[in-house]
């Protein structure tokens, strides 16, 4: 039983938080608590295995909150819930380097959107397979400009599936990552922050001109789309590099997948492989179609393992996919993939 | 799940409502000074309402709070003041939000309301501080009206490469790299990946070919942004990359994103929502139902009277004994019955500092308004009631009480005036008072005024005290307003108040100062459901008299009856009260021992009767409409024997 503290200053909010979380049996939600202050009393009380913590609340907000939550022990997996504004984008940021596990956006247009509820209780599972926070030491050493690149395409319930992928990946890996998450603007820097805990090389944020290097993971910044360029190396290598493009949201959605998957095609031709996780809408089945036909190799996700199969379909649909795996064998077969890759 | 996310709604209106409260309090607080802690409960408010009607789906309420939150972002961090331009921007934003709660109270989705005029200021506002925050993609300024045709490519193609902004950049190899075809090749291939190119010089053919001197020349139509195309075109051994936005026409940097398909998926939305069957937690009760339940109950006890009579008759223990736990059960259930109606006065009060800063500016007076006694209870229907007349008295204290600043300073006080709203409860009755330090009535005015309406003569002008001045003020059809503003109503004046307040069985009462202030004390029962009568008899007939209008109950001496013109009277105390005898409607009666003395305001007069049955607490039933409005009789009970007797309303008659 996951034993889960809801704190927010709404009661509203946390009344739904809280009805959502019970749904599920394996969860309990223990207490909730108002504002910062209230929690850490809960906390000490309760000893909950997770809260979910929002940002703007009244005596003590949830930055505060985690900075005395480094003196307590044991401490609760903490799940921000944040809103969508630039602000509690930046706050959410320094949330994560302040020791936050996870973090979402608070639940948007929940009558319409039943995938809400799943997303959040998944989220709050996935916490407990995570391994306690401890400050990153990385000294993977860059393998410069990459010949060869993973890309990887993910939307909804992605980021659980991205930790346990990303996680996985040989430290040894000869291949750049590019990996375009679809999320709203400004929370990419915090994903990446998080990532970067959980992943063997180091995580950042794309910029645009950044070079695609072997064993580094770009996550797309949200808000533009990610192309990629092709970018001739001092050796005559060809490689890529990261192009920020302002055109407007495609399937809806910026950045999207399609765009950065095509580009790739067209710089990397066969020297890239393609994955695709969870996530709603039509977006990544034309960036698999092209990365096949640039003979790259296209992976999607197995259905049982997403919370949601639109994207991986739209590559069905497209009969773009070369092999359907489960998400614990995929970070195996990209090593495979990519090893096999001529140099 | 929306049919169970309904049961938020309840939640999510009560939320709301203390929130919007809450930001208006704290607005009106903000317009005295500045004060950081008043900004960060708007700022909080505002954050909460947002999050709350995102998460409910409500988009167009959430639109609103969002561009108040981005605004209420700046002042926040102290990189903006609220002015009073801008405070009372976000107080129409206050006002819209509360329409957009009551629509969503009602069952709607706020999207009914429209906030396009304040959300197109707030932005304006963020324009001018040039510090506009993305705001995800809300409309570009004057939105497009005029919807696509209905023959248009209905897929979502969205890149139409005529609207594309166009670009031409000059590419320039560095003159000692080796194969500066492959160079330009491959800068030309990242760019053919971001836009369309539309004429190049040399041409892709002749670079191909080798035909390459290290310049390239091209124009592209690309939507990607000038730092995408510049990214895109270097390399190692581009010695520069040039760009400009071709025709001298600048691009939209920020593309505005294609209109967004909103409307039509709400309007798709709409009509389903509607026949959807709802979990309700929280229900919104007509007071008139509620009435209803009422008179069930009351009935109820009386016909727990009429099994008690036979249960007597027939001499059942037993069911003596269980008729006294329905007895209980019953006033347990009036009880319940009366807590439920009855809602604190902050219901209405709170909305009234607002009211007094909007009279106030629209004047150009400066007024500390304060109130007290918010928590009392009333029934909801006297609150229904009240609500209208409190507003009018509460203008009219501000617009014709206080003075204007200039005028008070010469007045020797202090410029700014004072009105104080106060309440609480007196025994059976709840007093709200409302007090102003302004100019009092002017006496001489209203006698002036009510002359020339033709209300009164001259003479009896002239010889009325000030109480009989003052009762002129309540004269249909008389304003003392010299000129008509829209805040102190049109024709509608303190004779709408006085019958409203005596509609809900209240009263009225003036005392002014000259130059002092005045005070206007409304006295109100708090229910109208239940009323305490004295049942009388005369001629055989028992009529209820409402204990509240009675002030004393006296023996009868025919000898002392003065006849007085056509009418009778009694010296009693010393005072003459004229007999009210209602043979009329019960009949001639020779045995009249007791006199029931009534007063209204300040008339009092005597009813004759037989004798005093006893005092009940009983529900007062309107009559019909069949038989309409009866001066004298508010309506009838049913007592506990079965018989339906008429109760006496003093005021009318």
């Amino acid at each position: 039983m996951v034993k889960v503290l809801t704190v927010d200053d709404s009661v509203f909010m946390r009344t739904v938080i809280r009805d959502i979380l019970s749904k599920d049996p394996s969860i309990e939600v223990v207490g909730t608590a108002s504002n910062g202050l209230e929690a850490l009393e809960k906390i000490q009380e309760l000893k909950p295995d997770v809260m979910t913590l929002d940002i703007e609340m009244p005596k003590m907000n949830g930055l505060e909150v985690l900075k005395e939550l480094k003196k307590i022990r044991p401490r609760p997996k903490v799940l921000m819930v944040s809103s969508l504004t630039s602000k509690d984008a930046e706050a959410t940021t320094e949330a994560i380097s302040l020791g936050a596990d996870d973090f979402m956006l608070k639940p948007k247009d929940i009558p319409h959107v039943r995938e809400i509820g799943d997303e959040l209780i998944g989220k709050v599972k996935h916490l407990m397979t995570l391994p306690s926070f401890e400050a990153p030491h990385k000294s993977v050493e860059s393998g410069g400009a990459a010949d060869r690149v993973v890309l990887i395409g993910s939307s909804a319930g992605g980021p659980p599936m991205l930790d346990t992928l990303l996680a996985a990946l040989p430290p040894t890996l000869p291949a750049g990552v590019v990996v375009t998450q679809h999320m709203p603007t400004g929370f990419t820097a915090a994903l990446a922050a998080r990532f970067n805990r959980i992943a063997p090389f180091p995580v950042k944020e794309t910029d645009n001109g950044d070079i695609v290097e072997a064993r580094r993971i770009l996550l797309s910044k949200a808000g533009v789309h990610t192309v990629i360029s092709g970018v001739i190396g001092p050796g005559g290598g060809k490689s890529g590099r990261i192009v920020h493009s302002n055109a407007p949201p495609m399937h809806g959605v910026r950045p999207a997948v399609d765009k950065t998957f095509e580009s790739a095609a067209h710089v990397y031709g066969k020297r890239c492989v393609s994955v695709i996780l969870s996530g709603m809408g039509n977006d990544a089945g034309e960036g698999a179609h092209a990365i096949r036909d640039a003979g790259g190799v296209s992976i999607i996700c197995d259905e049982k393992d997403c919370l949601v199969y639109g994207m991986a379909r739209s590559a069905i649909n497209k009969e773009a996919v070369d092999k359907v795996l489960p998400l614990n064998k995929i970070a195996q077969e990209i090593e495979r993939v990519v090893l096999q890759m001529e140099g | 799940m929306a049919s169970e996310f309904e049961a938020y709604r309840g939640l999510f209106v009560a939320e709301s409502r203390e929130n919007h409260e809450n930001l208006v309090k704290n607005l009106l607080l903000l317009e005295k000074g500045p004060d950081q802690n008043a900004i960060d409960e708007i700022f909080r408010s505002v954050h909460t309402l947002k999050g709350a009607s995102a998460s409910m789906g409500y988009a167009e309420m959430e639109r609103l709070c969002h561009a108040m939150e981005d605004v209420f972002q700046l002042v926040r961090s102290g990189s903006a003041e609220v002015s009073e331009d801008l405070g009372n921007l976000l107080l129409a934003c206050s006002d819209v939000l509360e329409e957009m709660i009551d629509d969503i109270e009602g069952g709607g989705d706020s999207s009914s309301k429209n906030a396009d005029d304040q959300v197109f200021a707030l932005k304006d506002w963020l324009a001018q501080r040039g510090k506009a925050p993305e705001t995800g993609k809300t409309p570009a300024k004057g939105k497009t009206k005029e919807k696509t045709p209905p023959d248009a490519p209905a897929g979502e193609k969205e890149i139409p490469v005529g609207g594309m902004p166009e670009y031409t950049m000059v590419i320039t190899v560095s003159p000692e790299c080796a194969m500066k075809d492959v160079r330009a090749m491959l800068a030309i291939g990242n760019l053919e990946a971001l836009g369309t190119i539309r004429s190049m010089t040399p041409s892709k053919e002749q670079v191909d070919e080798g035909n390459f001197e290290g310049v390239l020349n091209l124009t592209i139509a690309s939507d990607a942004g000038e730092d995408a195309l510049k990214t895109a075109a270097q390399g190692t051994e581009i010695a520069s990359v040039e760009i400009q936005p071709a025709h001298g026409e600048a691009p939209e940097e920020k593309s505005p994103a294609a209109p967004a398909p909103r409307k039509p998926a709400d309007a798709d939305r709409k009509p389903g929502t509607a026949d959807k069957s709802r979990e309700i937690k929280n229900l919104r009760v007509d007071i008139s139902q509620l009435d209803h339940i009422m008179n069930l109950v009351e009935d109820l006890v009386i016909n727990r009277g009429r099994l008690k009579q036979i249960a007597e008759q027939h001499k059942i223990k037993e069911m003596d004994e269980a008729i006294g736990m329905v007895e209980r059960s019953v006033s347990e259930l009036q009880n319940l019955m009366m807590l439920i109606r009855m809602i604190p006065l902050n219901h209405i009060f709170n909305r009234l500092p607002r009211v007094v800063r909007d009279v106030a500016q629209y004047d150009g007076k400066e007024v500390e308004f304060v109130m007290e006694g918010g928590e009392t209870e009333l029934d909801r229907s006297v609150m229904d009631g009240l609500n209208d007349p409190l507003l009018h008295l509460i203008r009219n204290a501000v617009n014709h009480g206080i003075e204007a600043p200039d005028v008070r300073e010469k007045a020797g006080k202090p410029r700014k005036g004072f009105v104080k709203l106060s309440a609480h409860r007196d025994r059976d009755n709840v007093i709200i008072e409302l007090i102003d330090d302004g100019a009092g009535i002017n006496v001489e005015k209203v006698k002036r005024k009510a002359v020339e309406k033709g209300l009164v003569t001259q003479e009896a002008a002239d010889t009325c005290s000030i109480d009989q001045a003052i009762d002129l003020l309540f004269q249909p059809g008389f304003s003392t307003a010299d000129k008509i503003t829209d805040i102190s109503g049109r024709g509608v004046g303190l004779d709408v108040v006085k019958r409203s307040i005596e509609s809900l069985k209240g009263t009225i009462r003036v005392e002014t100062t000259p130059g002092k202030g005045s005070r206007f004390e409304l006295l109100l029962p708090p229910t109208m459901a239940i009323v305490d009568i004295m049942i009388v008899r005369i001629n055989g007939r028992r009529l209820g008299i409402p204990i509240s209008s009675i002030v004393e109950v006296a023996n009868y001496q025919r000898e002392g009856t003065h006849t007085i013109g056509k009418g009778e009277a009694v010296l009693l105390r010393d005072e003459v009260l004229q007999l009210l005898w209602l043979t009329e409607m019960v009949g001639a009666s020779d045995v009249c021992e007791i006199l029931i003395v009534v007063q209204y305001q300040k008339r009092k007069c005597c009813i004759p009767v037989d004798l005093v049955e006893g005092k009940q607490e009983v529900v007062v039933k309107p009559l019909s409409s069949f038989i309409g409005n009866t001066r004298g009789v508010s309506g009838v009970t049913i007592l506990g024997d079965g018989e339906v007797i008429p109760v006496l309303d003093v005021n009318t008659m």
